[in-house]
């Protein structure tokens, strides 16, 4: 064990507080050590000094002071309400009606909410089941047929007039806008060549294709 | 080269609580004044002391003690029987001290040792017989110990107050601070080392300044 160690050790050497392996190699080094063994010297002074800290003793009239005032602040203490208490006291009419304002907000929120959720749905059906306005196809020759319809919701809509459709593989994807639906002719197929003549009084194939992509809505109509 | 090292530390450790103490614990935690009363005078001298060694002077101390014993009032009934009476209202005396010593630095107060005539005073009343020059020499030495402890942080004040100048042994410490033995071995190992330090290098000042 070098001074440092020891050094490092003294502190504790001082009051036993060292396990007793490391007290033995600190005596050892002690022993031999004239460096250390003042270093030892000075811990104990300082040691004494701070075991000389004290006070003078107080007189009686201290401690009779101190009881005294306590005694005073725990009546001063017991005597106003507590802050909880205090609290409470000041604000429980407000809090009452603050409850009851909430109450009814909560009542109003909902009712709102509800209508409003309701007003949506029904919205949405129209959206999603449109009655659309069907553009009869006009007679083309040899061409094929198919007939644009908007949606019921033409107030969304800036063009509710039939937009130019792009035409693929006999199918019709729109553009732009959720509004707008399409409606292709049941025989629009360019392999059959039929055309479609709602004047005849055969079915016509409805396709609508809706905001969802994944929803297409087909039916079949009379026409008049 | 014989080595004494042996130290003599105060004898006045914590004790358990005999039974006159557990009953005036009781009787005071159920309301009974008289009992609260003889509570405060069983325990007064050990508060003011600590509290005056905390803080280094005896207003501060005398505050601190009325504050501990409100809270001693107010929170005997969560005292349990089975924890020592003295290492709780030490933990209370410690943790009142702290708060002072908050507000004074949020005050940026200075800890000075001895501020005021009253501390000497303090100091001097015992020293009345003495000879004029040994009484020199103890206020020095009161002053300078007093200012090295006021160097040390927090708990490595209370970890020394309490093991070297209130004699509490290591692990009573650590039951009063709340840690563990091997923390309060490590801040009294360090607080000696700074307090060495500390009378080492101003007693060398003086013994130059007096050549």
């Amino acid at each position: 064990m070098n001074c440092k160690q020891v050094e490092d050790l003294l502190p504790l050497y001082l009051s036993h507080d060292l396990a007793d392996k490391q007290a033995r190699s600190v005596t050892d080094h002690l022993q031999n050590c004239a460096a250390c063994a003042v270093v030892l010297n000075e811990h104990r002074e300082a040691q004494q000094l701070l075991q000389d800290f004290a006070p003078a003793a107080f007189d009686a009239g201290a401690y009779d002071a101190i009881r005294q005032n306590v005694w005073r602040r725990i009546e001063t203490e017991s005597a106003k309400p507590a802050v909880t208490e205090l609290i409470a006291g000041w604000f429980a009419p407000r809090l009452a009606w603050a409850a009851a304002a909430m109450i009814l907000m909560a009542v109003a929120i909902g009712g709102i909410y509800l209508f409003t959720s309701r007003n949506t749905d029904r919205r949405g059906t129209v959206v999603n089941t449109p009655s659309p306005k069907v553009n009869l196809p006009e007679k083309r020759e040899g061409g094929d047929q198919e007939v644009v319809a908007v949606s019921g919701n033409e107030k969304r809509s800036p063009k509710p007039q039939a937009r130019p459709t792009v035409h693929k593989r006999g199918r019709e994807t729109v553009p732009d806008g959720r509004e707008t639906l399409v409606a292709t002719a049941p025989n629009a197929s360019r392999s059959t060549g039929a055309t479609l003549d709602a004047g005849q009084g055969r079915p016509v194939r409805m396709e609508i294709q809706t905001s969802d992509p994944n929803i297409r809505i087909i039916w079949f109509a009379q026409p008049n | 080269m014989a080595l004494a090292v042996e130290i003599q530390l105060p004898e006045k450790a914590l004790t358990r609580n005999d039974a006159s103490l557990a009953g005036l614990i009781e009787r005071a935690a159920a309301g009974e004044s008289a009992a609260f009363e003889q509570i405060m005078i069983h325990s007064q001298q050990r508060v003011l002391t600590l509290s005056w060694r905390m803080l280094g002077n005896e207003a501060d101390a005398r505050d601190a003690s009325q504050e501990v014993f409100l809270r001693v009032y107010k929170y005997l009934g969560r005292f349990r029987q089975d924890q020592d009476f003295f290492a709780w209202v030490y933990g209370i005396t410690l943790n009142v001290c702290r708060d002072i010593l908050k507000q004074r630095q949020r005050r940026s107060y200075q800890f000075i040792s001895f501020p005021s005539e009253v501390e000497q005073d303090v100091v001097d009343a015992p020293m009345e017989q003495d000879d004029a020059e040994q009484s020199a020499i103890r206020k020095q030495r009161h002053e300078l110990i007093s200012k090295a402890i006021a160097t040390l942080p927090y708990k490595e004040r209370a970890a020394i107050v309490l093991r070297d100048v209130e004699g509490l042994s290591t692990d009573e410490v650590a039951q009063v601070l709340k840690s563990s033995p091997t923390t309060v071995r490590s801040q009294i190992s360090s607080a000696r080392q700074k307090i060495r330090d500390y009378c080492r290098r101003h007693l060398r000042l003086e013994q130059n300044y007096e050549l």
